[in-house]
Parts: C-alpha cells; structure tokens; sequence
C-alpha cells in the first residue's frame, strides 16, 4: 500500500551532498577520466547507436551525485514527451490548451516545489509572525514546521525551461514533436549542460542527434581549445578571485570602503570568467562528442547599456525569457504603448531574478535590470541626441562604465546573502573608513594578470577575427605556444583545491 | 495589395519604429538579426505600427511565428485579405 | 582522423611536460635560494634549523614563546618555528624533515589552537598546499601531501604544480630588500603583537563538533615519533581569550586523554584565569600581545624546569627579551 510518507522519506535528506557533487564538476580529475572514456566510445561506436551511449552517460552522470533523484528529470522528461505528442496531435482548441497547461504547470510545479518551497513558507510564516505582533498583539513567534530539508535536483531550472520551451514550440507550431522518447531524453539530459546550461533549443539539438554526425578532427580540435581556454579562465581568474572576494565579503564589517568597491568589481570578473569558463568547457565537450550547443556569452563586458548587456551575458537564459514571457507579455498588452514594454520588461527580468535562487536578493536583482532597462528605453531618444554630440569614443566608453558599474552594483544582491547584507555592503562601499586590504600581493596580482589575457584575447577575437587568440593563428608554432603557455599558467597560477562553481545549484 | 508594395510600405514603418538613421533595408529573406536595432524590445514597437499603417490586428501566435519579413508580408496580406 | 589528433596531442603533451620540468628547475632554484620571508621560514625548519628547544604551532605559537626569554634562562637554544596557518600535519611534516636529516631537538613544545581538531575550523586540503615545494625533496612527507586529493600523487607529477602559487611571493622571497632576515634572526621566530584588546570575552558553545580524525592520528604520529627518538614532548594549549560554556572543548579533551594514556604533559591554559582575568594581555581574541607573551613564556619556563633534562639548571633571573 502507498504511503504518502513515503514519498517524503525518500525526498528528505540528510547526506552531505556538496561534497559528492564537486567530485564530478568539469575541472576535477574524475570528470576528465569519464569524460576521456565517453568520448573515445562515442567516436567508436556507428552512429546509430551513438544517442544510446550519450544518453546511458548522461544518466550515469545525473546518478552520480544523488541515484534516486534521477527519477525527477525522468519523470518530466515522460510527461513532456507524451505531452508534446498529444498537444501536436490534438485539434486546436480547449482540448488542445488543457493538455498543454497541464504539462507546463506540471514542469512549473515541480521546479516550484523543489526550489521555492521553502522560500513561500518562510513568507508566510513571516507574514504571520508581523500579524500577530503589529495587529494582533500576540506575544512569540511562530517557527516554520514546513521547512522541508529537499536538496534541489541537478539541473532542475535548466531541465524544466527546456522541456517548457519545448512544449511552447510545439503548441505555436514551429516545433515537430520528437517521435524517438530515446532522443528527447538526451536531448533533456546530455551531460555537459546539465550542470549550468546553456539552456539549448529543441530544435537545435534534436536535429543534430538525428544527425549523428561524426565529430570530425576540426571539432575535436576546437572543443579542446575551448576547453583549455575555459579551464584558465575558471581556475585562475575565478576561483583565484573568489578566495579574495570570500575573505571580504563573508567579514564586511572589518573592511574599508575600498575594498569592498573594489571586490564588488572583482565580483562581476569573477562572474564572467567562472560562467563563461564553465559554458567554454561545457561547449567544447560537447563539440568533441559532435554536438554544437549555443553560445553564452558574446563580450558582455564590452556592452554599452544593460540593453545590450542582456543581449551578450548568459545569451540562452536571456533569449528564452525574451521569447516565452517579455515578447508574449509586451504583444498582449501592446495596446498601452510604451507601457507594455515597461511592464513586460519587469516582469520578465523578476522572474529571471527569481530563477537564480529562492531569495529575496535575486528578486531585488531582477527588479534593478527591469529598472535600468526601462529608463534606457524612456531615454533612447534623448540618449541618441546626446550621442550626436559627443564623440564615439567618449561614448562608448562612459557606456561601458556605466553598465559595468550598475551590473556591479546589482551583483551585489545576486551573491549576498539577504537583503539586510547586500544594503550593509552597499553601506561599507561609501562609508566605510580604512585602507585597501590585501593580505598577500599576489592575491590580486595574478587574476589582474589573467583578467588582462582574458581581455585582451577578447579584444584580438573581435578585432582580429580571431579564435581564443592566438590559439587560431595560421603559423603552428604560435598555435603551440599559445596552448603552452596557457597551460603552463594554469599549473602555476590555477586554483586546484576545488573552487566551487557558482552557477550550481540552479 | 502586392507583396512588393507591402514591401515598399513596410520600409518607412521599419525605419521610424526602430528610429533607425536611414532606409532600413528590407528583402523577404531578412530576419531580426539582419536588421540593426531589431529585437525583442523593438519588436512590439514594429508590431504597433504595422497594425496601425495598414489598420489590421494580429493574433498573439500569429506574431510569434514569423521567422522572416517574407511570412511579416504574408501575415499582412491575410489579413488584409480578411477585411 | 584519430591518428592526427593523437599525434598532435602526443607532441603537445610531450613539449608540456619538457617545459614542465624546464621551467620547474628555475623557479626550484628560485624557490630555494630565498633569504627570508613566509616559505624560506618553512625551508630553514626543514632543512636546517637544529634547536634544542624547538616551538611548533601556528600563529598562537609565534606570537605567544618569547624565544630569547627561553634562551637566556634554560642556556639552551630554543627557536619558535610558529606560523599563521600552520596546522597538526604540518607539524608532523616537520618533525620527519628534522628526523630524516637525524636532528633530534632535546626538547618539543608543541602548541595547538584549542579548535585544532574541530573538523570545520579549517580545510586541511587547502592547508597542506604550503607543503607541496617540498615533495619531491623531502620523500618522508610525501604521504601527508598526498591527502590534499585522492589525485594528488599524479598532480605532483608536474613541477610546475609543486610551486602552484608561489611564483611571486618565491621572488621577492630571494630580494630582502628591507633586510627582513636580520631582523628574524634577532627574534628567534618570536613575532611580538603590540596592539591591545578591548573587545568582550568570546564564548564558545561547545557540542556536537565532529573532530577529523586524520588530525588525532597526526597528533597520535607525533607522539610516537618523539618517543622513538627521545624527544621531550609537551602539548601547550596556550591561553585565548575565549570561554567555553561548563569549560569542556572537545580537542582539549581529545588532547588530554591521549597525553595521559602515552604519558605525555600536557599543559592547557584555557580557562587559566590568571588570562582571563587580564584583558590587557591580548591582543585578540585568539592572540596575546607582547606584555601577555612575557607573562606567559616565563610560566613555561618554569615549568620546563621541572620537566626531567632541565632540572639542574642555576636559577637565573629572566632576561629581558630584545626589543
């Protein structure tokens, strides 16, 4: 007989869980032994048979922290096959609408109930609690009983955004079910986005799988340099930067004002080169196994307004909030004018906020890039005269100041972690008395150091048509040397004692 | 109406609501990522002023699924078609 | 296809580990030829240093053992070899350097936080990086280093990985520009705090810590070690200015039991109110100054004095310390 407390039991945890994970995370010895062993069978095998051995993997690798909890992105993965099926087959109409709103609030709930849980009890415990003081005059507080102890699965955010971006395709249209059940659940699963994305279209995935393209010396060739480009950027810019940034931001109190300025900046390098580093690696595994996932990252940092940030940082997230909720929303409501797209943007970049974490600090995060958005857009025109007047240069400049400093600034909410210590760094930021604090010299001189390659190979990508730099120069011994070198940097200046990526637990 | 002066038609349109310098070019094949300031933001804007130049009203799915100016025109010439 | 991208790797991997092994020989070189500073400390214990009375410990110790106090009364020579961030393996390392080049102090004070054994006071993994320079070097401590990772025995394989971190810090380590090494000589190790404390008592609730037991078995390796080669051994706990609810701590007690079943004295000076009582002592909560650390190392002085070995010594006045 089923017992309902037995679907609790099995979902309360009590095993210390961080530690499993980061055994299997893209710079650990382990992941490159399974990864070396997976790719050389898939390049093996007929490509026939190639899905069966991605998806078998990719299901060993989701088991790998937790076996039980694969169930959960099994689960989805049936409802939104079956579902997909049905919706494409059922005529348009009630019918049609009830299937598809079931499937995607059945996606929703369960990435609600995983992540938010806790969040919605602790409010309304709150709320509670503030009634019973100021209006009912209770004495005591009340604690949470609902606190359930769940630990979120890996991935959930990115598998259910995908399989509801896939269930809303096919609802519009534009996207054919996937007859093979086999296909789509590797396409849910493939192992080196699960972690932190990129959030991949259906379509483009699916259709290579059908595919089954061989990866050929060029791919392998450009997914290991991605890869190595990656590991520098998180293990030497990153997780250098990270130790720094812990010391001060866990202990503000005892820090001046300058530091704490200057570990804010820190923090969006820190940012980019760890989830851009991460998404380099998770591509360039991808390429070597033959699939193209889409690109992340498109040099936010040399972005001109958060307008245009938006459209370079975290390039998947961005472009899926943009099609299924701003330009849903903003045609809806297109009859008020300039308000629709006012009204959209806050919303949509709310909830993008919220999907980071279950905290009021990703929400306050979401509501500045709302704000910022909405005010560039009321300005456009303004902006555009004034741009009229000044030089290029000066302009673009002060654009990417700007938007550096506002992303700086909301950054800080996104990694403190409640309202009230995010507001106390903010307070230290212009109150704070003291000197600059740097404990040892190297310490901040050598993710300077890496920061400065980073920025630079950006800037040669761009200007020179370039590929990671030198790493696609024409002439063979730069090649060389650039891949040695940068090796060679990351095993004197890299962070090997397991620097916890940030984007994890989404 | 003819596709090729829905085209014509759709040029003024374009440049004032994506408040672009000069003539925005536009063929069938163009997509939003040919188009300089073409985005999501843009996007409603553009769909305003179509309704209102060529007095039709769109569905919701029926905006979200062009991929092309060409399937733009086709949507226009439908409904005006309709009318 | 596959022979191609072999290849190119084979060639890559082959011209990495020359420039591996290359580059390793300079910046060993480099490393080794450091004068003063953090990392030549650790090489100077390690390879050099013959004391008869030899301090080990972490920042406590280096703040707290006025070395020349020792020097002057017990006429023998003492150095303070205590470091911030040194930690129970390090020790451990150290004392099988000392043993390898067959120097065997007369004498071990080994001073220990009072949360030394407390799993979550600090990360022994991120800790043991400060020995890695040292691993090809010194074959008796490779098994120590080798718990930072399960992997660690096929990273160490690279020499650029042994010297992770300390390119800089390695050079200017070689350029005393302020002429840091006189000064360090001078002082024995002894590193005095001036500042005052003026904060409240820190109370510790102590419960349901878990302890890590590879620190215990370093402890329990360093006692066997001593035994073995006839080295008085003492265990200090030195005063904090910390209370700890009903006074239990549980690596004090940890300390205790095993000091008393292998006979070893142990000397905890928590909750010595002869401290406690003396805020001007301290310097934080964890730290004594300068006036406590007089205070302080004239008490161990007298009691080494009772320890067998240092019992037929004239009694001497206690010297100021140098300033």
């Amino acid at each position: 007989m089923f017992k309902i407390q037995w679907v609790w039991q099995y979902l309360y945890f009590t095993k210390d869980i961080p530690e499993k994970l980061t055994t299997m995370i893209f710079n650990s010895i382990a992941f490159l032994m399974f990864f070396a062993i997976v790719a050389s069978v898939n390049y093996i095998l007929p490509s026939a048979f190639r899905w069966i051995w991605i998806l078998a993997v990719s299901i060993f690798f989701y088991m790998y922290t937790v076996p039980s909890y694969v169930l959960v992105p099994i689960f989805i993965i049936l409802v939104t096959y079956f579902g997909g099926l049905l919706i494409e087959k059922t005529a348009s109409g009630a019918k049609k609408k009830v299937f598809y709103l079931s499937c995607i609030i059945l996606n929703v709930g369960i990435l609600v109930f995983f992540k938010y849980t806790n969040f919605f009890t602790n409010m309304v415990i709150d709320f509670a609690n503030y009634s019973r003081q100021n209006f009912f005059h209770v004495q005591g507080t009340l604690h949470n009983e609902l606190l359930i102890r769940i630990f979120v699965p890996l991935g959930i955010s990115y598998i259910t955004f995908q399989a509801i971006g896939y269930l809303i395709e096919i609802k519009r249209g534009t996207q054919t079910a996937e007859k093979n059940i086999g296909h789509f659940a590797a396409y849910i699963l493939f192992f080196p986005k699960i972690i932190a994305g990129p959030v991949e279209r259906a379509h483009n995935f699916l259709s290579q799988i059908n595919l089954q393209k061989t990866p050929d010396f060029a791919a392998c060739s450009a997914g290991l340099k991605q890869i190595l480009w990656g590991l520098f950027k998180k293990l030497v810019i990153a997780d250098r930067l990270s130790i720094y940034i812990s010391t001060v931001f866990d202990n503000t109190v005892l820090h001046s004002g300058y530091t704490l300025a200057l570990c804010a900046i820190f923090y969006v390098f820190q940012m980019y080169a760890d989830f851009s580093g991460y998404t380099d690696m998770a591509l360039g595994f991808s390429k070597i196994l033959g699939y193209d996932l889409m690109p992340n990252f498109n040099r936010p940092l040399a972005a001109r307004s958060v307008t245009e940030f938006w459209r370079k940082w975290h390039i998947s997230l961005s472009t899926w909030f943009g099609d299924y909720f701003y330009t849903p929303i903003a045609i809806a409501k297109r009859d008020w004018g300039p308000w629709a797209v006012i009204y959209a943007s806050f919303i949509t970049f709310i909830v993008l906020g919220f999907w980071h974490g279950a905290n009021w600090t990703f929400i306050i995060f979401g509501f500045l890039q709302g704000a910022i958005l909405t005010i560039e857009f009321i300005t456009k025109k303004l902006r555009k005269n004034v741009r009229k007047k000044i030089p290029a240069v000066i302009n673009n400049t002060l654009g990417i100041l700007f938007t550096f400093c506002y992303f700086a600034f909301s950054l800080i909410f996104f990694r403190a972690n409640s309202v009230t210590d995010a507001l106390e760094i903010i307070k230290g930021i212009f109150n704070a008395k003291g000197t600059l604090f740097i404990p040892e010299q190297y310490m901040v001189l050598y993710p300077l150091f890496g920061i400065g390659i980073m920025l630079f190979v950006e800037w040669m990508d761009y200007y020179k048509h370039s590929t990671f730099g030198y790493f696609s120069h024409q002439n063979i011994i730069v090649r060389y040397s650039a891949y040695l070198a940068v090796s060679i940097l990351i095993l004197l200046l890299g962070i090997f004692d397991g620097g916890q990526f940030i984007y994890f637990q989404f | 109406m003819e596709r090729i002066e829905i085209l014509k038609a759709l040029i003024p349109v374009f440049t004032e609501a994506l408040d672009s310098d000069f003539d925005v070019i536009l063929k069938e094949a163009t997509t939003a990522a040919d188009v300089n300031g073409w985005d999501s933001l843009t996007h409603i804007q553009l769909v305003v002023a179509i309704e209102k130049k060529f007095k039709i009203r769109f569905t919701s799915k029926e905006i979200q699924t062009w991929k092309n100016v060409g399937e733009l025109i086709t949507g226009i010439e439908n409904k005006i078609k309709m009318q | 296809m596959i022979k191609e991208l072999l290849i190119k790797l084979v060639i890559f991997f082959v011209l990495l580990i020359i420039l591996d092994r290359g580059i390793g020989y300079f910046l060993e070189k480099i490393y080794f030829s450091q004068n003063h500073g953090y990392y030549y400390r650790t090489t100077y214990v390690f390879e050099k240093a013959t004391p008869d009375i030899l301090i080990l410990g972490a920042s406590k110790a280096s703040h707290h053992y006025v070395s020349n106090m020792i020097i002057d009364s017990l006429q023998e020579s003492c150095l303070n070899a205590g470091e911030d961030g040194y930690f129970i393996l390090y020790q451990e390392a150290t004392l099988r350097c000392m043993l390898k080049r067959k120097y065997f102090p007369k004498l071990l004070l080994l001073d220990l936080n009072d949360d030394e054994f407390e799993k979550n006071t600090y990360k022994t993994e991120d800790r043991l990086s400060i020995l890695l320079p040292y691993y090809h070097r010194h074959p008796e401590i490779r098994d120590i280093v080798e718990l930072k990772s399960p992997y660690e025995k096929y990273k160490v394989m690279s020499c650029l990985y042994t010297f992770n971190t300390v390119l800089l810090p390695a050079l200017s380590g070689t350029l005393d520009l302020n002429n840091r090494k006189l000064v360090e000589q001078k002082s024995a190790g002894y590193v005095p705090l001036n500042e005052k404390w003026s904060g409240t008592f820190k109370k510790i609730e102590s419960h349901g810590q878990t302890l890590d037991s590879i620190r215990i078995k370093a402890f329990e390796e360093i006692i066997k070690l001593t035994r073995e080669n006839n080295i008085s051994l003492v265990v200090v706990v030195s005063p904090a200015y910390k209370i700890y609810n009903r006074g239990y701590n549980p690596t004090t007690e940890v300390l205790q039991k095993i000091s008393q079943k292998n006979k070893i004295q142990f000397w905890n000076y928590i909750n010595d109110t002869t401290y406690l009582n003396n805020k001007q002592y301290f310097k934080d909560v964890r730290h004594m100054n300068d006036d406590g650390a007089i205070i302080f190392t004239a008490n161990i002085i007298s009691k080494i004095k009772t320890l067998p070995g240092f019992q037929n010594l004239a009694v001497k006045t206690v010297a100021e310390p140098i300033k």
